[in-house]
């Protein structure tokens, strides 16, 4: 009897102990507040004056993650080239070299983005003179895309969002890549396009994840062997670059984000240390007001991102990559940029020694169409800020 | 002591934040809601035979009828429902009300050590509200967590003046966390929660005077009355400064008309009031003089063992000291017991079960009801 009774009381304290704890009531301020209401609060701080500034090369036109091609968009005309490294003029076949003919040629190219909602798109490819480098302009590379030099056009489908594009040429289309001593073998081509509305695309680099033109040869030698009469030459993209009318002029007073080469921007605030050490942060905006409309290329966003640094050395200074705050760009407005950069700014709070300072830059850096430009400080409107929205310490004791 | 007692006596000494009572809305004002230092076997009887119970803390002469060295720790579930007007929720919670130990020494005098809840101030209320943010109206979810309280620790001893009439002299110390913890997320997700935490510790000191008697025949008589020093509050490293604690004044009946059957009443009155003053400097809504009456009966089933599994039962009614809003009238509460108990080992150890049913209000607005289930566990080696 008593060992059960035991046992019971045993289970009985063991049931009781382990039932879960549930201790909440609904309420509301004031009347069940402990210290009354907790008090939220904002702030504007704009960057501090003169400090706001524009850092440029950090992605130069060879470097670019995707060449652009436009028509007719406000985010300006753009055309792409390719130069080709220099095709043999014979193949190596049964131990010696030996001319051939070729039959067929496809000029192959990556296709990296486009504006889903329009159809029709048509690429057209030139030959360009082979002099052409990242030093050509926008008319150089133009005056050579005539009619006289079109090597032929590819009809992308409306359902081809990315991925490779070819033009197949055959019989006498063959001849328009022929190739002469006074080329050196070598061939460049540029590319515009044409859609059923003014767009842009943007195609492979040679450091993009498509890769940049490819040009294959098949070619027929004249040798008894028919194993070997078929041979296929490839050549790859030596150098590559796209060229805009109208390049941008950069104004000292402005800020700029991408562009190729690309800047970069880094922006100083002071918050008082009243706000960081001594409220809890719930909200941190950074605004940036455009200086002119934010162009690009619907359905292909860029996003501005934003970082801190470890130590503010102007355009050496070293990003914190871990902590990262990105906003894509709209298209085709002025209206204010906000990015939220509540994790920045709370780092100012919780590591000492990281300085106040916000490094932006754009994504895709120096292969977008967008390139925004925001009002500075010495703009005389628009400065950068930041508006913060915190929570003052409640006093808890209210007995 | 045995090791038992120890181990039960360290236990209760260094854990004294286990000694939370329950969570309720109306521990959020003042210094929390009240406990009453009582064993599961007084709780049975609604606290009435509170100030005869020897493995009670209220009154420090009761342990006088201990002759053995005796440890015992009493656990508590509770289950409730709180409505105000904001709306109504259940909750429940486990907590450990009382840790008792005690001891003869020389054969007339019994010293005890006990930690037992003081005022409680452990709940979590969830308040909603919107604000005007970025010139929108953002709605504001707070949780407000609240754990801790004021513990009693006393020492005492209680001497057998004769052999009716015992007498018995307490020494308080009051001490305890409060830690308060406020979460305050948003509808919007733009705004990221937040999290204020602030610990609160307190610290005062008491006396307390008891005696029981026997008068004659089947009467018994006890009382008890308490000072106790001002409380000083710290938050953090601030000192919030000192508050007065309540005057305790208590007397008790007790009728033992044959071997089963006892009856008892018990009245105490604490001078919660002295604290207003205090709290309203503080921006506090106040207190107020409190009043508890509480009686309840004991009938042993087994006439050749009344300690066999008898059944208590007991009513209780007393006021609360700390307005939950401003300008509100004092809640009460009202408590209904039973309960029974168990002698093991030829009385070297015992089990005690108690049920209590409470209602508690203030106004209308407020309005509580729960049930609290106590075990209570003694041996006596």
């Amino acid at each position: 009897m008593s060992g059960r009774l035991w046992i019971a009381a045993a289970l009985l304290a063991a049931a009781l102990a382990a039932c879960a704890e549930d201790l909440t009531v609904p309420g509301q301020c004031p009347d069940l507040c402990l210290g009354g209401t907790p008090r939220m609060e904002e702030i504007v701080v704009p960057v501090v004056a003169s400090s706001d500034t524009t850092f440029f090369g950090f992605a130069g036109l060879g470097e670019v993650s995707a060449l652009l091609v436009s028509n007719a968009i406000a985010a300006g005309e753009a055309r792409a080239w390719y130069q080709f490294a220099a095709r043999p003029d014979s193949v190596f076949v049964q131990e010696q070299w030996m001319p051939y003919t070729a039959d067929s040629v496809v000029i192959a190219l990556g296709l990296v983005a486009r504006d889903t909602a329009l159809s029709g798109l048509v690429l057209y490819l030139h030959r360009i003179p082979y002099t052409v480098d990242t030093l050509s302009g926008f008319a150089f590379v133009e005056s050579a895309m005539t009619p006289a030099t079109l090597i032929d056009s590819i009809v992308v489908p409306d359902t081809l969002r990315r991925g490779p594009v070819r033009a197949l040429l055959t019989g006498e289309a063959v001849a328009r890549l022929q190739l002469t001593e006074a080329d050196s073998g070598r061939l460049a081509i540029g590319v515009r396009m044409r859609a059923a509305a003014p767009s842009g695309v943007r195609v492979g680099s040679l450091i993009s994840s498509t890769g940049a033109a490819l040009m294959t040869t098949y070619a027929r030698v004249a040798v008894t062997d028919t194993v070997q009469q078929r041979q296929t030459i490839t050549t790859a993209t030596l150098t590559n670059g796209w060229v805009t009318r109208t390049p941008t002029v950069h104004h000292p007073d402005l800020l700029y984000l991408g562009g190729a080469p690309s800047g970069r921007t880094v922006l100083r605030f002071a918050v008082p240390k009243a706000i960081i050490d001594s409220t809890s942060l719930v909200r941190a905006t950074l605004e940036l007001v455009p200086a002119a409309p934010l162009h690009g290329l619907p359905t292909d966003p860029a996003a501005i991102e934003v970082r801190g640094v470890t130590a503010d050395l102007g355009a050496k200074s070293t990003p914190i990559f871990t902590f990262l705050q990105s906003r894509a760009l709209p298209v085709g407005t002025r209206d204010t940029v906000r990015i939220e950069v509540f994790g920045l700014v709370q780092l100012w709070a919780s590591a000492t020694g990281i300085p106040q300072t916000l490094y932006l830059s754009l994504a895709p850096e120096a292969g977008s169409f967008h390139e925004p430009v925001f009002f500075s400080s010495r703009s005389g409107q628009g400065t950068p800020r930041l508006r913060i929205t915190y929570l003052r310490p409640a006093p808890v004791e209210r007995p | 002591m045995n090791r038992a007692i120890v181990l039960l006596l360290v236990v209760g000494l260094v854990w004294p934040a286990a000694l939370d009572a329950q969570g309720s809305q109306f521990g959020v004002r003042g210094l929390g809601l009240p406990g009453l230092p009582i064993s599961t076997r007084a709780s049975g009887t609604a606290g009435a035979s509170g100030l005869f119970d020897a493995e009670s803390a209220l009154n420090p002469a009761a342990p006088a009828a201990i002759f053995r060295p005796t440890a015992s720790f009493n656990l508590a579930q509770h289950w409730r429902t709180s409505e105000n007007i904001f709306g109504a929720a259940s909750g429940k919670d486990t907590n450990f009300p009382l840790f008792f130990t005690a001891g003869p020494i020389g054969e007339r005098m019994v010293g005890t050590v006990s930690a037992s809840v003081y005022t409680d101030r452990t709940f979590a209320l969830t308040l909603t509200d919107t604000v005007l943010l970025r010139d929108e109206p953002v709605t504001t979810y707070d949780t407000v967590r609240s754990r801790g309280g004021l513990t009693d620790v006393r020492a005492a001893l209680a001497f057998q003046a004769s052999r009716r009439v015992a007498v018995g002299l307490g020494l308080h110390l009051i001490t305890g966390t409060n830690r308060v913890d406020t979460r305050r997320s948003f509808a919007d997700s733009s705004y990221n929660a937040v999290a204020l935490n602030n610990e609160l510790s307190y610290a005062g000191a008491g006396v307390s005077a008891g005696f029981t008697a026997n008068p004659g025949g089947a009467l018994h008589l006890a009382g008890m009355v308490r000072f106790d020093t001002d409380l000083s509050i710290d938050r953090d490293t601030v000192s919030l400064g000192d508050v007065p604690l309540p005057v305790t004044l208590a007397a008790g009946l007790r009728w033992t008309p044959s071997r089963r059957l006892s009856l008892s009443s018990q009245a105490m009155s604490r001078r919660w009031g002295r604290l207003d003053q205090a709290l309203r400097d503080r921006g506090g809504a106040g207190a107020v003089h409190t009043t508890l009456v509480a009686a309840g009966l004991e009938w042993g089933r087994n006439a050749q063992r009344p300690d066999q599994l008898p059944l208590r039962l007991g009513v209780r009614w007393n006021q609360m000291p700390f307005p939950v809003a401003e300008g509100l009238e004092t809640g009460t509460e009202f408590t209904a017991a039973l309960g029974t108990g168990l002698l093991l080992g030829g009385g070297r150890a015992s089990l005690d079960l108690s049920l209590e049913r409470v209602w508690r209000s203030e106004t209308v607005a407020f309005e509580e009801r729960g049930v609290a289930l106590r075990l209570g566990v003694a041996v006596r080696p």
